[in-house]
């Protein structure tokens, strides 16, 4: 229609009137002085007050009374703009637009409010030692958080937009000495052929661009830990943000990376891999336990020993339902306390706790129609599951468990034994953005850890632990550290 | 760590073999080799895996005279396209005909020992169904699964290995006390466990290695294998007080195992079936996959999925079959000759024909 050069302050008024006409908040001001007008265009809603005090009038204030025009565009935050199809974007990202009447040129000032939001831990993933740092809502902001700690210029801040009609704006950043050339491409690929009416959150967005979407296993990782994050650059891994979400999203990564806290890195090399080992049985028992309680139940008695028999025989004679029914109503309780102590605040919360775990946990027990094993294996299972890092991943295995327990009561240990089966292909075939998802160690890794264990040869390797950072320090710290007791 | 879908890499021949051997045979190795071979069968075993190792050359040396091509490309190039369209057949019918023999040896061990009054079907189908879900797509994921489940054999040797708590080793003297007959007779019946070297020269030009690293990988793999039957029969063997219990037992490892009794758990034989079933299904899926492909090529299909239903029905409903009118033994009859005539006779034949012919076609050169 017309262009900046062309557009005079009368032009721009109506073309502005024109495209906000039933924004209210929208607001345009005219600075009345003794030879010129000035226009002023800004969101009510979207502007600091004390920064459009401090940048725009009081920087105008001495061009109305005095016409100092020359002063104008060498005032430090103006910005003269070149395309009249910013001045949409750059009012709803909180800047104001400026035309002295009779003028051409059109000024933009960035007098947006600064995000009440602070830093802090984020909520679901609390760690004990380590930074406390989480992202915000914000994405200029994350990129600060990471660039602040991340100081090399070898990190690349790629911006995207996504979406149809209403954009999101996104944000890629890796190391590209360390990130894959064919993953970077490959995910880019994705987001640009990827069509939406508009992200409602980043889950969107890893649904959009996942590799596939029918499994029950996340693809990618969701974290907002900024530690965790950075970790993960210096990996080799991608890291993607999208504006309005704490959380970012990490590809490619395998299994090993849900099971991973950021505690790991941290504690001493013996107790991170005690407690990641427990995790890792927490898993199996997350998955497993109420399915093989099923099996021996239904099926194979015989493997109680003697000594077992009686208590659990006893336990379960006088309850109605089968267990595979038993096992699902308690599951399902459980289940329902969690989502129920999820939603309310955190007093009411306690109320749940108690109806739930002590009124219905007790009575229903009382009442003969849950027996009490039932009710140990429902919390032990419960419990692990909690024990697993990752949201989602503790999501995955929770729904996981249903399956199994069918498999269990249908066939006893052999139907467990296809489910495994079933899910280890599964797994298998999984591939995230290319790489293998369910790599949990390699035999080359064994053969490192071993050698750096014994000799002290180390090789420095992209997925670290703590305990394979010590392997190698060993060569990294330039003494013979491990000859230093010979001497 | 970007992989291509379909090649395989040099590690991974090992657990290939490895997982392709162990199967169905595992459970009643011993009994069988018994049999003939009563005391000796450790020998048998040892013998069947020299055996086994000509097979592996002979099967090597056909296909590293022609580099880049499948198995069954192999067979049109040197017959001729007809005979080798035959060929392709023959090989599909056979690994189906192995294959249902494989499903139908497990479901009759599942009937006996943990569900008996599950109808076969549906312990045959959840077993076709599982196998083809995995092999249906890259042949990376399926051997990516062959090394995952490869751990398992520890805790199998390990349940195992437990019965040396009640072993007595004079049961294994005298050694050789009825000549060497019996024990190669024996080793025959140890050499079926074996099988299944052939998936890696089957599918010889996805593996991205040279011709020595893949010798070394198979035999590397064949030899643990062979040990490792050899361990097992060896246990079972110091285990029974004589080579006439062992007879009466047609799995004596679930025998042996059931006898333990750990203050935790007990029937330890139900947790080793489960096991088990892994290694069955890994069997299994090899010999999906090689008829698969047999089809595929013999219809010149560019996927092998497209006939994997097919396949999948039929091995089912011939083991189905086999189960219920009761002819294991007769199909295993034939199996044998079979064996003898397509793992080690017509590679043999074939080696000797392009010999020949490489042969032939220097001296014209020369000419």
């Amino acid at each position: 229609m017309c262009n900046s050069t062309t557009m005079d302050s009368v032009h721009l008024e109506h073309h502005l009137n024109a495209i906000f006409k039933h924004a209210e908040d929208f607001t345009i001001e005219t600075l009345q002085g003794p030879q010129c007008n000035i226009l002023i265009a800004y969101f009510d809603t979207l502007a600091d007050k004390k920064k459009l005090h401090r940048y725009v009038m009081e920087a105008l204030m001495p061009v109305v009374a005095e016409q100092q025009n020359i002063a104008i565009s060498s005032t430090l935050h103006f910005k003269i703009i070149q395309k009249v199809d910013n001045l949409q974007e750059l009012l709803l990202t909180g800047s104001c637009l400026i035309q002295i009447e009779g003028e051409h040129p059109i000024y933009a000032v960035d007098v947006s409010i600064e995000s009440p939001r602070t830093v802090e831990e984020p909520e679901n993933e609390k760690v004990i030692q380590g930074s406390h740092e989480g992202f915000v809502e914000e994405l200029r902001r994350n990129v600060y958080l990471i660039r602040k700690t991340l100081k090399t210029k070898d990190l690349v801040v790629k911006y995207m937009k996504i979406g149809d009609d209403v954009q999101s704006e996104l944000c890629f950043i890796y190391m590209p000495q360390r990130a894959e050339q064919q993953v970077i491409e490959e995910m880019e690929q994705r987001i640009l052929n990827a069509t939406t009416s508009g992200l409602r959150s980043i889950g969107d967005l890893e649904q959009l661009i996942e590799d596939s979407p029918r499994s029950p296993f996340p693809q990618m990782l969701n974290t907002e830990r900024v530690d965790r994050v950075i970790a993960l650059l210096k990996q080799g891994k991608v890291i993607i943000f999208v504006e309005g979400s704490p959380a970012c999203l990490i590809a490619p990564v395998h299994f090993n990376d849900f099971m991973r806290a950021s505690d790991d890195y941290n504690s001493r090399w013996m107790s991170s891999m005690f407690i990641s080992g427990l995790r890792w049985l927490s898993i199996i028992v997350a998955i497993f336990l109420p399915a093989f309680y099923i099996a021996v139940v239904a099926f194979h008695f015989e493997v109680l020993p003697d000594e077992l028999v009686m208590p659990i025989k006893t336990s379960i004679n006088e309850i109605p339902f089968p267990p595979l029914i038993e096992a699902f109503i308690m599951e399902l309780t459980i289940e329902l306390i969690r989502e129920a102590g999820l939603r309310l605040p955190a007093r009411i919360g306690a109320t749940v706790s108690i109806v739930g775990g002590l009124v219905i946990g007790d009575a229903i027990v009382k009442a003969g129609l849950i027996s009490t094993t039932m009710i140990i294996v429902v919390a032990i299972t419960a419990i692990a599951a909690f024990c697993i890092p990752t949201h989602e991943m503790s999501e995955t295995v929770r729904l996981l468990r249903f399956p199994f327990m069918l498999l269990a009561a249908c066939l006893g240990f052999v139907g467990m034994s296809f489910g495994i089966i079933l899910i280890w292909g599964h797994l298998c075939k999984l591939e995230s953005f290319g790489s293998p998802y369910f790599m949990i160690i390699t035999f080359e890794d064994v053969k490192k850890q071993v050698q750096a264990f014994l000799f002290g040869k180390a090789d420095p390797s992209p997925r670290q632990t703590k305990w394979q950072r010590i392997q190698q320090q060993i060569s990294a710290k330039g003494w013979n550290f491990l000859g230093r007791k010979k001497r | 760590m970007v992989v291509k879908k379909d090649n395989i890499h040099k590690n991974q021949i090992v657990y290939m073999v490895i997982q392709a051997q162990v199967g169905v045979g595992i459970l009643s190795l011993p009994y069988n080799i018994a049999k003939y071979a009563n005391q000796d069968s450790w020998i048998s075993t040892l013998v069947a895996g020299v055996i086994m190792l000509l097979v592996i050359l002979i099967m090597w040396l056909l296909c590293k005279s022609y580099p880049g091509m499948m198995m069954f490309d192999i067979f049109k190039q040197l017959t001729g396209n007809k005979l080798g369209k035959c060929l392709i057949i023959g090989y599909t019918i056979y690994f189906m005909l192995q294959s249902s023999y494989v499903l139908s040896k497990y479901g009759k061990i599942i009937e006996g020992w943990i569900l008996e009054r599950t109808p076969h079907w549906i312990v045959l189908s959840l077993m076709v169904l599982t196998s083809a879900y995995i092999v249906k797509d890259s042949l990376q994921s399926m051997i990516r699964f062959f090394m995952l489940v490869t751990p398992l054999l520890i805790v199998l040797i390990a349940l195992s290995s437990y019965a040396l708590r009640n072993a007595n080793f004079l049961y294994i003297l005298p050694v050789a006390q009825n000549g060497w007959m019996p024990i190669f007779k024996g080793s025959r019946e140890a050499i079926f466990s074996m099988l299944g070297c052939d998936l890696v020269f089957f599918l010889y030009p996805y593996v991205r290695a040279s011709h020595t690293q893949i010798l070394k990988s198979v035999i590397r793999a064949h030899l643990m294998v062979t040990l490792l039957y050899t361990y097992l029969v060896f246990i079972s063997l110091v285990y029974f007080m004589s080579p006439n219990d062992i007879k009466r037992v047609p799995e004596p490892f679930i025998y042996m195992i059931k006898s333990y009794s750990f203050r935790v758990i007990e029937r330890m034989d139900l947790f080793f079936i489960s096991i088990w079933i892994v290694s069955v299904a890994t069997s299994f899926m090899y010999l999906l996959l090689l008829s698969a492909k047999g089809l595929a090529h013999l219809f010149a299909a560019p996927k092998h999925v497209t006939f994997l239903p097919v396949i999948c029905l039929l091995t089912l409903i011939t083991s189905l079959w086999l189960l219920d009118s009761d002819k294991l033994n007769v199909v295993n009859n034939y199996l044998t000759v079979c064996h003898y005539l397509f793992q080690a006779i017509i590679p043999a034949l074939l080696l000797f024909i392009s010999i020949v012919r490489k042969k032939t076609g220097d001296k014209r050169e020369e000419q």
